[in-house]
């Protein structure tokens, strides 16, 4: 289905304008919420906007007119019932100016920020279930519902706190929400996989292992530069992963290469490890000897769960009880038997 | 009675009366005529040994006219039981512990058909070991 307005879509686009999954309600849920107070005291509305106004409807009722606006925004209320509001407080849904401005609160950024170009790549369609725009790339096939702009990190997304007008930025993935906007770390150091970020891949880079803004063109051209380099013959230093292939020329590691590679394995792993809070072997021998140890008032060497059963450690089994454990062998037949007594008789003769 | 019943004399003999057959279970008891827990058993005996004879055959031997299977067998017991197929000592996990021998006077016949019937199909399929229908484990008698 094409996308009615907006951007045209590319030729030859692969992606139908099929709306993200179902199961991510679309952000304008969340910028319908009460905006965040973690970092501005809860705004004091003037209470004669709200209580002024005369309900609109007969039989409906007195509705804010903070909630009416959100309601007609997603839609609940039809929107000619707007109009029916009579006074300056009405807010409208529409991205217009906002009529009350917080002195306390910043300065929203410039409205272009809805107007901003998206980058490249990505277009805009409808959804038409829930009738909000969303934006797709057809190169990746990703579909979001934040517009993915220049001036504000991926998986952030932007909106207008309808009572004031001023501008927040939240993060649907983790929940946070914050008037300033959030400012894009090209990399952030990270010695163990500490969960997912959107937008950032976790590997090892050229300032270290962490979290990198992903960006594939950049991705490519360093791929591009380390293949170059590997098939003219120079380790790439410090790559610790699967090796390059496709190096047909590339010289043999020496022995003491593959060592010191092991070397640096090992200690990127304790480094993780430490990262992870993992206990290690150093740190378990430092740990205080309970007064109950027998090690702590005797001769006795210190040891450990496992010390004094390591030699009857592999053959658990009751070596005492004879023949195959739970288990008669049956008797000779008759006439081994025989052939037994016989040979008993002639031994002993 | 043990009377009805075919004794052996000798070891020979119990060897060869354990090779001839070849497609029937061999049942042996060990024991005394006189006893009376033998009593009991070969009445049992008797009794069911024309309706096992398609699969099996019972032969009764006196311990002390043959000694030479004491030791080997353990053969301690006033009543012992056991069974041979192919000239091969088939078990029976009958619960009491000790899967060689039925070494305690049964007085059920249908009881001793069944175990009769479980050790033939058993050995015949190659089994060493068997399972009797029926737990003993409350009625060892040693």
């Amino acid at each position: 289905m094409p996308p009615p307005g907006g951007a045209p879509a590319p030729l030859g686009a692969q992606y139908p304008a099929e709306p993200p999954p179902p199961g991510e309600a679309p952000p304008g849920v969340d910028a319908d919420e009460a905006p965040p107070g973690t970092m501005l005291p809860p705004p004091s509305r003037p209470p004669a906007a709200a209580g002024a106004l005369p309900p609109s409807e007969p039989g409906k009722p007195d509705l804010p007119p903070a909630l009416r606006a959100r309601l007609i925004a997603r839609g609940v209320l039809p929107a000619d019932s707007q109009q029916q509001q009579a006074g300056a407080g009405a807010v409208s849904a529409t991205r217009s100016a906002p009529a009350t401005h917080y002195s306390s609160a910043p300065q929203p950024p410039a409205p272009s920020l809805q107007d901003e170009p998206l980058l490249p790549g990505w277009y805009e369609a409808i959804d038409p279930r829930h009738g909000r725009p969303y934006y797709y790339n057809p190169t990746t096939g990703e579909r979001i519902w934040l517009k993915p702009i220049k001036s504000v990190p991926r998986g952030w997304g932007f909106a207008r706190d309808p009572a004031t007008g001023v501008t927040y930025y939240y993060n649907p993935v983790t929940g946070e929400r914050t008037w300033t906007r959030p400012v894009y770390h090209d990399y952030i150091h990270a010695p163990a996989f500490q969960g997912a970020r959107q937008g950032y891949v976790f590997k090892m880079g050229p300032q270290g292992l962490g979290y990198y803004l992903d960006d594939p063109a950049r991705a490519l051209a360093e791929f591009a530069a380390a293949r170059a380099t590997a098939l003219s013959g120079v380790n790439s230093s410090g790559v610790i992963g699967p090796a390059l292939r496709g190096a047909p020329g590339a010289a043999r590691e020496t022995e003491e290469e593959r060592k010191s590679k092991l070397e640096a394995i090992r200690e990127q792993q304790r480094l993780r490890n430490e990262a992870r809070g993992k206990a290690t072997k150093a740190s378990k021998e430092d740990e205080e000897l309970d007064p109950m140890d027998p090690a702590a008032y005797s001769d006795a060497p210190r040891g450990g769960w496992s010390v004094g059963l390591e030699g009857a450690q592999p053959t658990a089994a009751d070596t005492t009880a004879g023949g195959p454990l739970f288990q008669s062998r049956p008797y000779p037949a008759p006439g081994s038997v025989l052939r037994a007594n016989k040979k008993a008789l002639a031994g002993a003769n | 009675m043990s009377y009805l019943l075919p004794h052996l004399h000798s070891g020979y003999a119990v060897d060869q009366s354990i090779l001839s057959e070849e497609d029937r279970v061999v049942i042996i008891r060990f024991g005394h005529d006189w006893e009376p827990n033998c009593m009991q058993m070969d009445e049992v005996l008797a009794s069911v040994s024309d309706q096992i004879k398609n699969f099996a055959v019972v032969y009764l031997v006196d311990i002390t006219e043959v000694p030479d299977f004491n030791t080997m067998y353990e053969l301690y017991d006033p009543c012992t039981i056991m069974f041979f197929f192919r000239n091969k000592h088939i078990m029976i996990d009958l619960g009491t512990g000790n899967n060689n021998k039925i070494n305690w006077a049964m007085t059920d016949k249908q009881e001793f058909i069944d175990i009769v019937e479980v050790v033939y199909r058993g050995a015949r399929k190659g089994r060493g070991l068997v399972v009797s229908p029926k737990d003993y484990s409350t009625k060892y008698r040693y």
